[in-house]
Formats: structure tokens, sequence, C-alpha cells
């Protein structure tokens, strides 16, 4: 179970406070999304949760299967089993994907012989219809905003987190490849059931390709509505609450 | 790979790829295509290059020296620089475009480390007439532990139909590099070791010549 209780995060050395009191319990194998217009906070979470040095945790605590996140480096964080996958991803000149993909597979003490680890690169480029050569190339670099979140999709099947958080998943892609990024987290959900997700997200688009347990909208830092899939499709209708909403008028004749 | 002895001139009229090892002020001209050379330098010395046809040198060094390297013809050189020092040292590189349509591509990265101050001046001449040269230069420099630098990236331009840019950089490591990293598991001690590789093997090395660079940043990961 992945558990924020009562989280209050700011910007590192500023008084600017973007979690209040944010609240949010995911249980094993449940698909979460959390939507919200600009500025309320969503990437903030993610970036909070893996300890981003932008942020502190003023009060609140994170803990995942019972442990507690706070007092962890980022590293330990992933290495309990969670990945982000980026709004925007890094790019690394002069370290390749499997330079950093191996090191983080020997730095969790898995199995880095060098042919089973290739041919699972192999594969899973493949399924992502990455070019082979892109395990031998440098971090992101001369890729696309699409290919960008490929090839953290590829990270995220190569090191098989237990919880996944996508931020802004759909940002960058185009259609057929959101569809190509989204059917191969669904496929890795498929084989791994217990995994959680947890999406952040603008749009629903990206929850008509990776179906939801539970909706959130987020505002002020913190979740004030809570639904299905529905609330998704609500929101893209009416838009979010307290954002463009127009006051009936009075009618003068 | 040949390991070459030099004298204190060498010219080089066979395509091919060349170790050498330097500590005397030498110069060095290719007159041949395709030629690599593999350049490890000592002493605080100067090297004067002519090129004359495609060329790609690599240099590393943990002293100062001086590079006068002058284009003819229509050649292309790529020239690389790996500097890790924890030392007061000034590398300085000139570039001269000696005739028309002649390309060259300088990317200069260091590391100082300890009390090191590395500075890196970069010079690029273009002289009136030599119409449709290309004058590139990308410098680097990380500053860890007290270490300092300073680059001065220089273009000397008196040609209108030519192509010129410099781009430079001092400072660490970016920490949103550090945290991708990081978020992927790696500890921030390998994320650090790792962007300090990638960052001084930007380009393909052989393997011998890549010992060479390890062996010297070996002491810069363990300090």
């Amino acid at each position: 179970m992945f558990k924020i209780d009562k989280l209050n995060v700011k910007i590192k050395d500023t008084d600017k406070e973007i979690l209040k009191d944010f609240s949010l319990t995911i249980d094993k194998g449940e698909i979460h999304a959390i939507m919200g217009p600009n500025g309320v906070g969503k990437s903030t979470l993610s970036k909070a949760i893996m300890h981003h040095p932008d942020y502190v945790i003023e009060s609140g605590s994170i803990t995942y299967n019972g442990k507690t996140l706070n007092d962890l480096t980022t590293d330990e964080i992933a290495r309990k089993g969670i990945y982000l996958l980026m709004q925007d991803p890094s790019i690394i000149d002069g370290v390749s994907n499997s330079e950093a993909l191996r090191t983080a597979l020997k730095e969790r003490g898995s199995d880095t012989n060098l042919y089973s680890f290739i041919t699972k690169m192999k594969k899973e480029l493949d399924s992502l219809n990455l070019p082979k050569d892109a395990m031998h190339r440098s971090i992101n670099k001369g890729l696309s905003g699409g290919e960008r979140k490929k090839n953290e999709v590829l990270g995220l099947k190569v090191l098989t987190p237990s919880f996944i958080i996508l931020d802004e998943l759909d940002s960058g892609l185009d259609v057929d490849s959101l569809k190509v990024v989204a059917n191969n987290i669904n496929d890795y959900l498929k084989e791994n059931k217990d995994t959680s997700v947890l999406i952040i997200t603008h749009y629903s688009r990206v929850l008509d390709l990776i179906k939801p347990d539970y909706v959130h909208e987020m505002k002020d830092g913190k979740i004030i509505k809570t639904g299905d899939i529905t609330l998704a499709k609500q929101i893209e209708k009416t838009g979010f609450t307290g954002v463009n909403e127009v006051e009936p008028s009075e009618n003068y004749e | 790979m040949n390991n070459i002895l030099l004298d204190s001139a060498i010219s080089f009229s066979k395509e091919g790829t060349f170790k050498l090892e330097l500590d005397k002020d030498t110069t060095i001209s290719v007159e041949s295509d395709n030629v690599k050379l593999y350049l490890v330098t000592k002493n605080n010395i100067k090297v004067d290059f002519n090129i004359l046809n495609s060329t790609t040198i690599y240099n590393i060094t943990r002293e100062s020296i001086t590079a006068n390297i002058n284009i003819y013809n229509n050649a292309k050189l790529d020239f690389y620089e790996m500097a890790v020092t924890d030392k007061e040292i000034t590398n300085e590189v000139n570039v001269y475009h000696k005739n028309k349509e002649t390309t060259s591509n300088v990317t200069c990265h260091g590391i100082s480390y300890g009390k090191g101050d590395l500075k890196f001046s970069v010079n690029g001449y273009i002289k009136k007439g030599m119409i449709g040269s290309i004058c590139n230069q990308s410098s680097r420099i990380i500053n860890l532990d007290e270490g300092k630098s300073s680059i001065k990236p220089n273009l000397f331009i008196d040609e209108f139909d030519s192509i010129a840019n410099h781009s430079a950089y001092t400072g660490p490591f970016d920490e949103k590099l550090l945290f991708y990293l990081e978020t992927k598991g790696i500890s921030k001690k390998e994320a650090f070791n790792l962007l300090l590789n990638g960052f001084m093997k930007v380009v393909e090395l052989p393997i011998d010549y890549e010992s060479v660079l390890d062996n010297i940043l070996d002491k810069v990961m363990r300090r």
C-alpha cells in the first residue's frame, strides 16, 4: 500500500507552499489518476514523492508497504520499487541507456548478466518500436518528445517497479505513440498485477487508454473531489472546479 | 593502432589510426585523408598541426598545452581535448583557416578538481577571403571540490561568407541530471561517476586509449 498522509511541501528556500495537507491512499494493483489545471501541484507531488532537491517536506508522511519514505534518498526510494516516468525526461550526453539501466540493476542486486540484459533490452526495444541501437545511444539524445517517453517506458520494463508514477504521459506524444506507450504499460500491468499506478494528467484521453480505478481532482495543493472515470469525463466536459466558471447572470431587459 | 616514437616533426601520408605520446614541442603534418590521431601530451608543450586533409584529433592531458592548428585545402578537422587537473593549467587551442572552405569543429572538455584551476583559451581565425569556411567551438569544464575554471572562447572572423559558432559552460554537473539517474535507483556516487565518464568520453575512444582516461578519472572518482 502506498499512503500519503497530510503532506505539506514547500519550494526549497522559499515560503511558497505547494502541497497542503495532501492525503492519498493507493492499494496494491490500483490505478489512480490525479487531474487538475496548471499550477495546482500535480507535478510537485510526483517530485516530492521522489525527493527532488527543489522541494522540502515540511510535515506529513509518505509510506510505501509500511515503510516511511520521508528520510530516504531518491535512489533508495526508487529501489523500493517506485518509478517516476517524468514529464520532461532529461537528455544525458555520453551516458548510454544500457550503461544507466545496467548500473541501476546492479545497485538493486539484480541479475546483470550481459547476455540476458541485452536479450531483455532487444525484446523491449522491439515492443516499443525503438531501434535496437537505442540501447547504446546517449540517454534521450536526439530523440523526439515521444521517443523520450518511450525510452522511459523502456526503463520501466527493465527495472520492473511495483509502483509507477506517470507524470503527464501524453505530453509530447502523438496519438499513435501514445497508444504504443499505453499498450506497453498495460501489458506490464497485466504481467505484474500487484503494480499500482498514479497517473498525473490534464486530459482524460490518457485515461481512455490506461483505465483508472479512481479519479481525483486537485486544487490548491490538495484533492477536492474523488470519483471514477465519470469524474474525468465531467471535467473534460465542464472544466476544472473554479476555473473559467461562469456565474449565472441576471437577465436585464 | 600504432605507437610511434616521435621526432620533433612528423607527417602522416597514409590514412589510419595512430596513438602518440608527446613530451616535447612537436610539429605534425597530416597529408592523407581519414587520419585519426590519439595524443597524450605532457610537459606543458606546444604542438603545431598542419592539416591538409580530413583529420580527427583526440588529446588527453593533465598539463598545459598550446595547440596551433593550420587548416589547408578543403580539409575538415575534428579536434577533441580532454583535460583533467588538480593544478593550475592553461590549454590554448588556436585554429587558423588558411584556405577557403575549410572546416574546424573543436570540442574541449575538462574537469577541474581539488584545488585545480583549469583555463581554456580557444581561438578561431577566419581571414578575409576564406570563403565558405566553418569554425565551431564547444567548451565545457566541470568544477569539483574547490576546483576553479575559466573559458575564453574567441572567434576572429573577417570573412562574411563563413559560419562560426561557439558555446561554453563552466560549473558543476546539473542537479537535474543527477536526479534523473537517481530516480532510476542509482546512488548519487554512481550517478556522478556515470556523468563524469560520459562527459569525458563523449566520443567513442579505442579501448587502450579509454584506459588512459580511466586511469586519470579513477583518481577523481576515488578522491
